[in-house]
């Protein structure tokens, strides 16, 4: 059954703004290898919201847009998020977590819960961190 | 208890056969029926098959498409975009945002739900019946109900070679703290503890009403009708004729041709979310306006138990024990298994510290507490432009004051099952806790429900049963009041909460509710 509301792709700046966020919740060279943007968080997110109802599209594009100009007005610097350094992006976000303005937090949770779904989805994560379906984790099943 | 034993043949009959898709729809459909029953879930399932094995011409219609094995995925995002309205996003506005997720396939919430089914006790009635004067409703009354659909599903406690150690964990915990602790009643067979109940059993073990209920249905003579959303209830003074709706395309949701069916007799079971939408966009039974008013949640919270060892918390039953010790304070304790990718909003930070954590996924446990948060109440109302409703629900500070102490319990249960930290996953509290006594933070801080993540898939209430009608949608027998031959058997018409996962109890009502029409029409 086919499952698709849009084939448009993202423009290149929501793309760049989407792997310089992959980036900074999943950075290269951390205790699992591959960072975000190399294991396809991008590509992921194209098929999510080709999959999505208009609306929470549209919903979705207002988050990475808030991220984007988060840092105008919450820092670490008051550019947009993609000209912050990479350790700035991550103070930026660190500080979404941590922000006493509940919608920040909301916002935070949302685009992490996103990044986490994108980045759980490659193979070569899921075996880094163990967890790999097993219809019969207790070889229940006669004959195994 | 046939078709779940036929299930388990190789070559096993297709639980779906006679359902029919969109794939077997030439243009528009126009259908007349003595009964029609709208939601093929716990409520619905069970009323179609009552009335269809009564001899009654029976009609259900499904928004959502069959799904079986081989449709479910594991992967959390695509898995939320099939099976969940809204793709999963769904949320009620309020303090705090609160995640809900309903289903939308055949078998509604008893397809990607963790199959606990457990009866409340007699005391809940005592409630009911405070909120909204309804007598007939009691433990002895549903016992024989809950017999039935309990024989029917095969529902058994959940044995101990499919628990594996995140649940023996909990159950040791709790014992350790000198709290009861009980395999979880489930409405599954042959369960291999995969723990992919919230996504779909790919073992087939789940005995869900679209392979258990519809199919007898079926067999009965009923006739099933998937991707059909019912827009309107037809009606003519104090009798319903029917229904206006569409065809839709599974996961898309885009319509596609129309839908009329004619019928004598209606019984919505769409959903506590969906029933009131229909009746709102109907414009009937709602001259008390309580038609989605006083909607209800168990609002629940995870923490993280870390585990010195590995414990491999993927593997074991979804939901295998649970702690009703303090159901009279408001307060259900469980362990639960959910795709890692959402179990994950309760892990701190992000970057090298983030991955460190689901690094140490192998070493840790959820355990979790829903509150039945009787001060608690919203929503659903139409919203402009959209078949989705727009939910609003607001935690209650005196609820909520109940919860961080169940939290607080939930500490201690971590702490005496041998945890070394939590992650208690709560705005305000130190990300991990390394010890009993930093946990006592969990409660003494002054905390309120925008301080949490808090989720609810359990909702009732907003077509609630009152013997006034002034006071409520339905009476005791799921009738509308305003209307003759109009009926709910869904969760919206649970007058307070349920105390326990609702699924069996609307299941029993269900099955009475059908009863009851067979004997009185």
């Amino acid at each position: 059954m086919t499952h698709h509301h849009s084939t448009a792709r993202l423009g290149s700046r929501p793309q760049a703004l989407i792997t310089a966020v992959a980036d900074a919740f999943f950075p290269p060279a951390g205790p699992i290898p591959l960072s975000g943007s190399d294991a396809g968080i991008l590509g992921y997110l194209e098929r999510y919201l080709s999959r999505t109802e208009p609306l929470q599209r549209t919903m979705i594009r207002l988050l990475i847009a808030f991220i984007e100009l988060g840092p105008l007005a919450f820092g670490p610097r008051r550019v947009p998020f993609t000209r912050l350094t990479q350790e700035e992006r991550i103070r930026s976000l660190e500080g979404m977590f941590a922000s006493r303005i509940y919608f920040r937090r909301v916002a935070f949770t949302s685009i992490r819960a996103l990044m986490t779904m994108a980045y759980l989805a490659n193979d070569e994560v899921a075996l880094a961190t163990g967890m790999v379906a097993d219809l019969d984790p207790f070889d229940l099943r006669e004959g195994s | 208890m046939i078709t779940a034993a036929l299930s388990m043949l190789p070559n096993a009959p297709d639980p779906h056969a006679g359902v029919l898709e969109i794939s077997d729809y030439q243009g528009d459909l126009r259908l007349d029926c003595e009964v029609l029953v709208v939601g093929s879930g716990p409520g619905g399932a069970i009323v179609a098959k009552e009335l269809a094995e009564a001899g009654r011409d029976v009609v259900l219609l499904e928004e959502g498409p069959p799904l079986g094995k081989a449709d479910f995925v594991q992967e959390a995002g695509e898995s939320m975009q099939r099976t969940l309205r809204e793709g999963g996003t769904r949320a009620a506005r309020g303090n705090p945002i609160t995640p809900t997720m309903q289903a939308i396939a055949l078998g509604g919430g008893s397809l990607i739900n963790s199959a606990i089914c457990a009866r409340p006790p007699a005391w809940i009635f005592d409630k009911w019946r405070r909120r909204t004067g309804i007598e007939g409703i009691t433990r002895e009354v549903l016992d024989p109900h809950f017999d039935r659909v309990e024989a029917c599903l095969g529902v058994a406690p959940t044995p101990v070679e499919v628990q594996g150690e995140r649940n023996h964990r909990f159950k040791l915990g709790c014992e350790a703290l000198g709290m009861s602790c009980e395999p979880t009643w489930r409405n599954v067979q042959n369960c291999r503890g995969s723990a992919e109940c919230f996504t779909g059993c790919r073992n087939g073990a789940k005995k869900s009403t679209d392979v258990t209920y519809v199919a007898a249905a079926i067999r009965a003579g009923a006739r099933v009708y998937t991707s059909v959303r019912v827009e309107r209830v037809l009606a003519s003074g104090r009798r319903v004729t029917g229904i206006r709706g569409r065809i839709v395309e599974p996961f898309t949701w885009t319509p596609r041709g129309k839908v009329r069916v004619d019928a004598k007799l209606v019984v919505l079971a769409a959903g506590c979310v969906g029933t009131p939408v229909i009746l709102l966009k109907s414009g009937i039974a709602n001259s008390s306006g309580w038609v989605g008013r006083d909607l209800r949640f168990h609002p629940g919270l995870a923490v993280m138990a870390m585990f010195p060892e590995p414990i491999e918390p993927w593997k074991g039953a979804t939901q295998g024990y649970h702690s009703v010790d303090y159901l009279k304070e408001g307060l259900k304790f469980e362990v639960l298994w959910s795709p890692p990718s959402v179990l994950a909003t309760r892990l701190p930070g992000c970057g090298h510290a983030y991955q460190e954590h689901l690094l140490r996924y192998d070493r840790m446990a959820p355990f979790d507490v829903i509150c039945a948060a009787d001060d608690s109440s919203g929503s659903v109302r139409l919203r402009r432009g959209s078949h989705h409703p727009d939910l609003h629900w607001d935690f209650a500070q005196t609820d909520f004051e109940i919860m961080q102490k169940g939290l607080g319990i939930l500490s201690d249960i971590c702490w005496a099952a041998g945890a070394e930290a939590i992650l208690p996953g709560l705005n305000g509290i130190p990300e991990v806790l390394r010890s009993r006594d930093e946990a006592e933070l969990i409660r003494t801080r002054p905390l309120e429900p925008k301080d949490t993540i808090t989720a609810s898939n359990h909702a009732f209430c907003t077509t609630r049963m009152a013997k006034d009608p002034a006071d409520g949608v339905v009476d005791e027998h799921g009738r509308c009041h305003d209307v003759d031959n109009l009926f709910i058997a869904d969760t919206g018409i649970f007058a307070a909460s349920s105390g326990v996962n609702p699924m069996l109890l609307c299941m029993a009502l269900a099955d009475r509710i059908a009863l009851g029409i067979a004997d009185r029409w």
